[in-house]
């Protein structure tokens, strides 16, 4: 061993109890004569002991009740995202029929369907693909590495989505305005589809990227995501 | 001294990943048992990691939502315990991130006990605080090495580093800690 540093690992080991028996003699002759990696051992216990400390603590105040309540109603969470899917579909209908005549109510709905159609099962489809991401990302590679990258995508997801729902609700509104058709009123179809892409987008903009932001900044992403 | 939870043997992991896959009642059970088995040590590592009680909680939630969603595909490429820490990590950075920035820690909650016991819990949050002051890397270390039970290879298999990395990881970890507590050595 050579200097402070390789000693201070040393003190780590023997506080976890992994020390070999070789390098316990040296440690301690090193100790008896070096007030700083003393106070290094020192610090390092209390900290263990601390941690430990509000860790008990914590603990027997938590209502597991309330957890398991939490965790049954989180396994159903792919159902609810399909429900959030299903609602969103129903209401581009609601729009289409809404913003057509009476009399072409109905061809305007069948034009509608597969289009809701498509949304659910992609948003299934999405709500499988993201629990079992998670899954296999986290068997594999180092930890933090892997994270990193996976915030790192979640966050440009986030802004590329939010600019193109911005794109997307520009539109809508400008044909909203000045659009003209004799089978439906542009109005009442595209505002109505502007209040949930709108709802989305305030999502994004105001929860999904300040938080993919805060996620990055922790884990010491590019500093761009800190912005 | 580090925090002393419950360990979860390799057989007892293998009668659990048994039961998920035997499906219906026996997956229930064995859901629950896991739950038992981990929830405490899982709770102490998420409130290191996030620096608050309920964002911990919260986070203890998602690791069970996502491990009962994942458990059928776990295919025991590890132990299943290190996978479920894994996910924890995760969970922790996520629960963390959902609060804003500039948002205290949980305030002092009224403790029992003597003007010793008042000292030592102060200190404990002290440490806690400084802790939630470091960057996540540094945390999950000090967070893992905080629970009995865990080897240091089984944190080298949950950070996916080599075994003589895991040290200096530690030692780089502590280092900040202390500095961050405005600690002098």
């Amino acid at each position: 061993m050579a200097d402070c540093g390789d000693f201070e690992i040393a003190i780590e080991k023997r506080l976890h109890g992994a020390l070999g028996e070789p390098e316990r003699a040296p440690l301690e002759e090193h100790l008896a004569n070096c007030q700083r990696c003393r106070a290094y051992e020192a610090a390092a216990r209390g900290a263990e002991a601390a941690m430990g400390t509000e860790a008990r603590a914590a603990v027997s105040e938590v209502d597991w009740g309330r957890v398991e309540r939490g965790i049954r109603g989180g396994v159903h969470a792919s159902l609810r995202m399909l429900a959030g899917a299903v609602l969103a579909g129903a209401w581009v209908a609601l729009v289409a029929w809404l913003s057509a005549p009476p009399e072409l109510r109905s061809g305007r709905m069948l034009r509608v369907l597969p289009a809701m159609g498509i949304v659910v099962v992609l948003v299934a489809l999405v709500a499988g693909y993201s629990a079992r991401r998670l899954v296999a990302l986290v068997d594999r590679g180092e930890m933090l590495d892997t994270y990193r990258h996976m915030v790192a995508a979640n966050l440009q997801w986030a802004r590329r989505m939010q600019w193109a729902l911005a794109a997307l609700l520009a539109f809508f509104l400008y044909k909203a305005i000045t659009g003209q058709a004799a089978t439906y009123d542009p109005q009442v179809y595209y505002g109505g589809l502007s209040l949930p892409l709108a709802g989305l987008w305030v999502y994004l903009r105001h929860v999904k990227v300040p938080r993919a932001q805060r996620e990055a900044r922790d884990l010491g992403l590019f500093e761009g995501a800190a912005r | 001294m580090p925090s002393r939870f419950p360990d979860l043997a390799s057989a007892q992991e293998a009668e659990i990943l048994a039961g998920v896959r035997a499906g219906g009642e026996a997956r229930r059970e064995a859901s629950d048992r896991l739950f038992r088995e981990l929830r405490e040590p899982l709770h102490a590592v998420c409130l290191h990691l996030t620096g608050r009680r309920a964002d911990a909680e919260d986070a203890v939630q998602e690791v069970f939502v996502a491990v009962h969603r994942g458990i059928p595909e776990f295919r025991g490429a590890s132990r299943l315990t290190t996978w479920v820490y894994r996910i924890a990590l995760r969970a922790s950075f996520r629960a963390r991130a959902r609060n804003r920035a500039g948002e205290s820690l949980d305030p002092n909650t009224a403790g029992g006990g003597g003007e010793a016991e008042m000292v030592s819990r102060d200190e404990a949050r002290h440490t806690v605080a400084a802790m939630a002051r470091l960057p996540a890397g540094p945390r999950a270390v000090l967070s893992l090495f905080a629970i009995e039970g865990l080897s240091h290879q089984e944190i080298a298999d949950i950070l996916g580093i080599p075994e003589g990395t895991v040290w200096s990881r530690l030692h780089a970890a502590r280092r900040m800690l202390v500095e961050s507590m405005g600690c002098q050595y």
